[in-house]
């Protein structure tokens, strides 16, 4: 595959060395990875490029999870985009929230390596 | 003249007499009000001051109730957010050592990958621990929010069922559902929280079984049409059994049984606590018998919600 079909998925967490071990995992795996810090950059970010998959943390500094979700689902690059949600929130109250603004799936990370978490990606990507 | 005046100093006597006693019973009956008069002021008075205690002890009981419900709600937000904020340093731990597992920042020694294996499992178990925690907490805050609906429980018993096909495979465990000829009617429960019981029942006859053991879900009607109008699940294991001194325990939060450790380290000892609060919430029992060719678990549901 040339490096210019890559797929690229945006990772939002706050959490640097939890974001950076999934940045590395999924390079590893031939996947194109963006990164955010926090909600706003998460949506500048999505309004600038179209990506294949989201990964979303929920509890950021600023603009949640949530209000990404919510967000991005306005905005024309985002409107498709698979979202999976990995936080570590993971009662059934949140689950159902981010389900009802638009997440495709809801991943606990404490409950998933991230062999899974690529495993779940390569699912989406096709 | 002698008996006349005999009868004089009789009546003189008797008179006096009477005089005296009338004036002694009289003063006494006098006391007597003045007495009884004084110890009703006394007990009316002991009776306002008994009754402010009891006004200001049921103030107190107010108070103290309102400081525990706070207490308890404190105790609540402290063990969700200190198992939310134990996550991610457990995340990270896990995802590290996964990195490693899988080679992706190169290959490991024999050594090497066995204690990064050790460090990976007691990763899982402390994971294990903060989740049923999360989980003992949430059913706790949750116990009012029972939604009752109707639920069918063969069709229940059966998806559970299905849900540990391949973990029972893996053990070469045969599981068997058994259920009566004619459908049951439905019985009024929370499906989620039932689901979770059941789950936890099976886990358990799958976990503490021997290898190509059996595990065998009952449905029994037999006290549908009596007074109890009551549907049991009977789970059947042909596993290790709990220990005679240990059964009285088997309930408690946070026990596990002596040979339930050795078979499986991994564990929180609160899924049968959790059970037995689930079922009772539906005004149900749930018991089992258990020697050391297994155990079985009853559960007995009410068909109706008595509320």
């Amino acid at each position: 595959m040339a490096t210019a079909d890559k797929k690229t998925v945006l990772i939002v967490e706050d959490d640097e060395f939890l974001r950076s071990l999934a940045a590395k995992r999924l390079e590893k795996d031939g996947l194109a990875v963006k990164d955010a810090v926090n909600g706003e950059a998460a949506l500048a970010a999505i309004k600038e490029q179209k990506f294949d998959l989201i990964l979303l943390d929920l509890l950021l500094p600023g603009t949640d999870g949530f209000a990404v979700l919510e967000q991005a689902r306005g905005i024309e690059n985002g409107k498709e985009v698979p979202i999976v949600v990995f936080s570590n929130l993971g009662e059934k109250a949140d689950i159902e929230r981010a389900k009802k603004l638009g997440a495709n799936d809801f991943l606990v990370k404490a409950n998933f390596t991230l062999d899974d978490i690529v495993s779940k990606i390569h699912a989406y990507l096709g | 003249m002698a008996a006349n005046i005999l009868l004089g100093l009789t009546l003189l006597v008797g008179g006096l007499l009477g005089f005296v006693l009338a004036k002694r019973t009289k003063h006494k009956t006098n006391s007597h009000h003045v007495v009884a008069l004084a110890n009703l002021k006394k007990s009316n008075g002991d009776l306002a001051a008994k009754t402010r205690a009891l006004e200001a002890k049921e103030l107190e009981l107010t108070l103290a109730n309102q400081r525990l419900q706070k207490l308890e709600e404190a105790k609540s937000k402290f063990v969700a957010v200190t198992t939310h904020q134990l996550r991610t340093p457990l995340s990270a731990i896990k995802w590290t050592f996964n990195m490693l597992q899988s080679g992706q920042l190169g290959a490991l020694s024999n050594d090497q990958k066995t204690f990064i294996d050790k460090g990976a499992q007691s990763t899982e178990r402390m994971i294990k621990i903060v989740n049923d925690l999360l989980k003992v907490d949430q059913i706790e805050a949750e116990r009012k929010d029972y939604i009752f609906s109707p639920v069918q429980i063969e069709e229940l018993v059966e998806s559970v069922v299905f849900e540990f096909e391949n973990q029972a495979e893996s053990k070469k465990i045969e599981v068997s559902v058994k259920k009566p000829g004619k459908p049951l009617p439905t019985v009024e429960a929370d499906p989620f929280k039932l689901r979770m019981v059941l789950e936890n029942l099976i886990d358990n006859a799958i976990k503490y079984n021997r290898f190509k053991g059996r595990v065998e879900v009952v449905i029994n009607d037999d006290n549908l049409n009596s007074t109890k109008n009551t549907v049991e699940i009977i789970v059947a294991d042909t596993g290790i059994g709990i220990p005679a001194a240990e059964r009285r325990r088997i309930f408690d939060k946070f026990f596990r049984a002596s040979n339930a450790v050795a078979a499986e380290p991994d564990g929180s000892g609160l899924g049968l606590y959790l059970s037995r609060d689930i079922i009772e919430k539906h005004g149900g029992t749930m018991w089992f018998e258990t020697d050391d060719t297994g155990t079985r678990f009853h559960l007995n549901l009410p068909l109706h919600q008595g509320r």
